[in-house]
């Protein structure tokens, strides 16, 4: 089946005094339709960054994308004009962000602001939008929806703005819907019930969803594929399963390894030593190896390249098959 | 809590002066009190300048040299000026010029200022350069300076007058807007705004300007007051409202003349001035407040 979005050896950089400093070294993954697709890694990888630059909101924050290309329904996203990610923003590709608690426009009610949206992208009037507006409230779970699409958004609490946005991202009916970390800003209650609202909603409509997260126990509730990015390259791809059972990057390993729960005791709380490089660093090889248990000779000379396994899946590690044999 | 009742009791406060005092912290906490003179002062002037005809029985313009400077009376409420007009009647046909003057100064200013801080801080590079270099210079000028030069070019007259206080007003609140807005560009939400497909115009308009609202409304009503008070001084000189028609600068200024005989001559429309513009100043503050939903039914 031909992916709805594939995103091939995407170069994301911006220029810092003079010297042209790489964010995303060649990301590359695809995604089907009706697929969900679980982006992580830690702060800094460049999991946001892919999110912008398929939404075309990299020019904002001073950024640009040199190499590669995002296809989205056999288009390339970065010969796009203005006028054409008007139309795909919003319509085709929606976002939610992060913060609820500042996402939203402070001065209009958020019934306004989604009919608003509706109108931007639809030939309708302005009375079916506002209907519109209060059953997209009344589809994510906002009790009242006639009463709280006339609220501000400083009125309403955490969980209540995140499905706000949920609502406002998809009222248009949108193919693919991008969550960038929608549920860090919540209590552990809420986040649950806006995962379920998220994948309860994906299942209804059949759209794609790409979660971007740093938190595994997210992954392992809503997303089917997983890539796992480390200093701006995916350096894993496979299937739920296949990555909570037998990680084969280090890197997973480490991450999974984080993984607090309650059964594990009082031991210490595991962490990756070191930290992720910065921006602009130049590294020589794998971008793992300081922090790698299994950094061998080659891991300093040669960058490894995201190769296909046996049974499908994707790494980027010279040594994942010696880790999985146990010879190292 | 047994202990606090107890010292509640021990201290034996009646429970009229406790309600007295609850009455007063909401009323004051609420700002209710700032909102109701502003509003009062404010609308009376603009009443009294509307109904000056109803108000006063006396023509303003018509001299009685035989009723010079008399002080206040039951017959001339603020006396007479140096021609034995009544200063009441001038004072009040005179708040209809000054209080339209000082509106379609602060309109002309903050248009102007508005769109073009918009523009300079939204798109910044070379656009904003053009704009807060043309601010610069105009800061620079002195700007009752620069107005009597617009003045003198363009001759007196009531539009000239506005153009000539709008031109050197607008950088002020065009400074202020483009500080907003490179800030509020920023923000999730404008951001969230592209997401949704908001075009730039919507990003501009609907994101960016309406929270700039507050802002604006108070820096636009503090401008009131010095347009009132640079109308005075284009009067004085004889560049802004023509003679015999009364504006409440042209008043103070002939009253400075006549201080030491009739000190109300001076002194009357400069209070009338001051109770003015302190109201309009509250009320700006008042509508800072209306124009942010989280000030609202607090």
């Amino acid at each position: 089946m031909k992916p709805i979005l594939g995103v091939e050896q995407l170069h994301v950089g911006y220029q810092k005094d003079g010297a042209h400093i790489e964010v995303l070294k060649g990301v590359t993954f695809s995604l089907q339709q009706g697929e969900s697709l679980g982006i992580v890694g830690e702060s800094g990888c460049g999991k946001s960054m892919t999110s912008l630059a398929i939404m075309g909101l990299l020019k904002n924050k001073g950024l640009r994308a040199t190499q590669g290309q995002i296809t989205w329904e056999d288009k390339n996203l970065l010969n796009n004009r203005a006028h054409d990610w008007r139309k795909l923003r919003g319509k085709e590709i929606s976002m939610v962000f992060q913060e609820p608690m500042t996402a939203l426009n402070p001065l209009i009610t958020v019934g306004n602001q989604i009919s608003e949206q509706i109108l931007a992208h639809e030939p309708v009037s302005r009375r079916a939008a506002k209907l519109r507006a209060i059953e997209m409230l009344r589809q994510v779970g906002i009790p009242s929806p006639e009463t709280r699409a006339r609220s501000y958004p400083h009125e309403l609490s955490g969980g209540m703005r995140q499905r706000v946005m949920i609502a406002m991202a998809l009222c248009c009916h949108p193919k693919l819907l991008i969550a960038d970390e929608p549920t860090t800003a919540l209590d552990v209650t809420v986040q649950a019930q806006i995962l379920d609202l998220l994948q309860r909603l994906q299942q209804q409509t059949g759209m794609s969803l790409v979660l971007i997260t740093h938190d595994l126990g997210v992954v392992s509730q809503v997303c089917q594929r997983v890539i796992v990015m480390y200093a701006g390259r995916v350096v894993e791809e496979a299937t739920r399963d296949q990555l909570f059972q037998q990680p084969l990057h280090p890197y997973t390993i480490g991450l999974l390894e984080s993984v607090t729960s309650l059964d594990k005791g009082s031991e210490r709380l595991y962490s990756i030593p070191g930290r992720v490089p910065t921006p602009g660093e130049t590294i020589v090889g794998c971008a793992f190896q300081d922090r790698c248990p299994y950094a061998a000779e080659q891991c300093r000379r040669q960058q490894p390249q995201l190769t296909e396994t046996e049974d499908g899946r994707k790494v980027s590690c010279l040594r994942y098959e010696d880790i999985t044999e146990g010879v190292a | 809590m047994d202990h606090s009742s107890t010292v509640r009791k021990g201290l034996a406060i009646p429970t009229s002066v406790k309600a007295a005092a609850k009455l007063r912290t909401r009323f004051r906490s609420s700002g209710a009190a700032t909102s109701l003179i502003g509003f009062l002062l404010t609308g009376t002037m603009v009443l009294a300048a509307l109904l000056a005809p109803w108000l006063t029985s006396y023509d303003p313009n018509v001299n009685s040299l035989k009723d010079a400077l008399q002080p206040p009376s039951a017959a001339h409420w603020f006396g007479t000026d140096h021609l034995g007009r009544d200063l009441f009647a001038r004072v009040l046909y005179g708040a209809q010029k000054s209080l339209f003057i000082a509106l379609m100064v602060q309109l002309i200013a903050v248009s102007i200022g508005t769109l073009l801080g918009l523009v300079s801080g939204y798109f910044g590079g070379r656009v904003d350069k053009w704009i807060m270099g043309l601010a610069n210079v105009m800061f620079s000028f002195p700007g009752i300076l620069f107005a009597i030069a617009i003045m003198a070019a363009l001759g007196p007259g009531l539009v000239n007058l506005f153009l000539a206080l709008g031109l050197v007003t607008w950088p002020e609140i065009c400074r202020l807007v483009r500080a907003e807005t490179i800030s509020l560009k920023q923000r999730e939400f404008v951001e969230a705004g592209y997401a949704m497909g908001a075009s730039t115009i919507r990003i501009l308009f609907r994101y960016i300007l309406p929270n700039c609202y507050g802002n604006i409304v108070v820096l636009a009503t503090l401008g009131m007051a010095t347009a009132i008070l640079a109308e005075s001084s284009l009067s004085f000189l004889g560049l802004g409202v023509q003679p015999p028609d009364p504006s409440w600068g042209s008043l103070v200024g002939q009253g400075k003349d006549y201080m030491y005989q009739a000190p109300w001559y001076m002194f009357i429309p400069g209070m009338v001035m001051f109770v003015t513009i302190l109201g309009i100043n509250l009320l700006g503050d008042t509508l800072r407040d209306w124009f942010d939903p989280k000030m609202r039914n607090r």
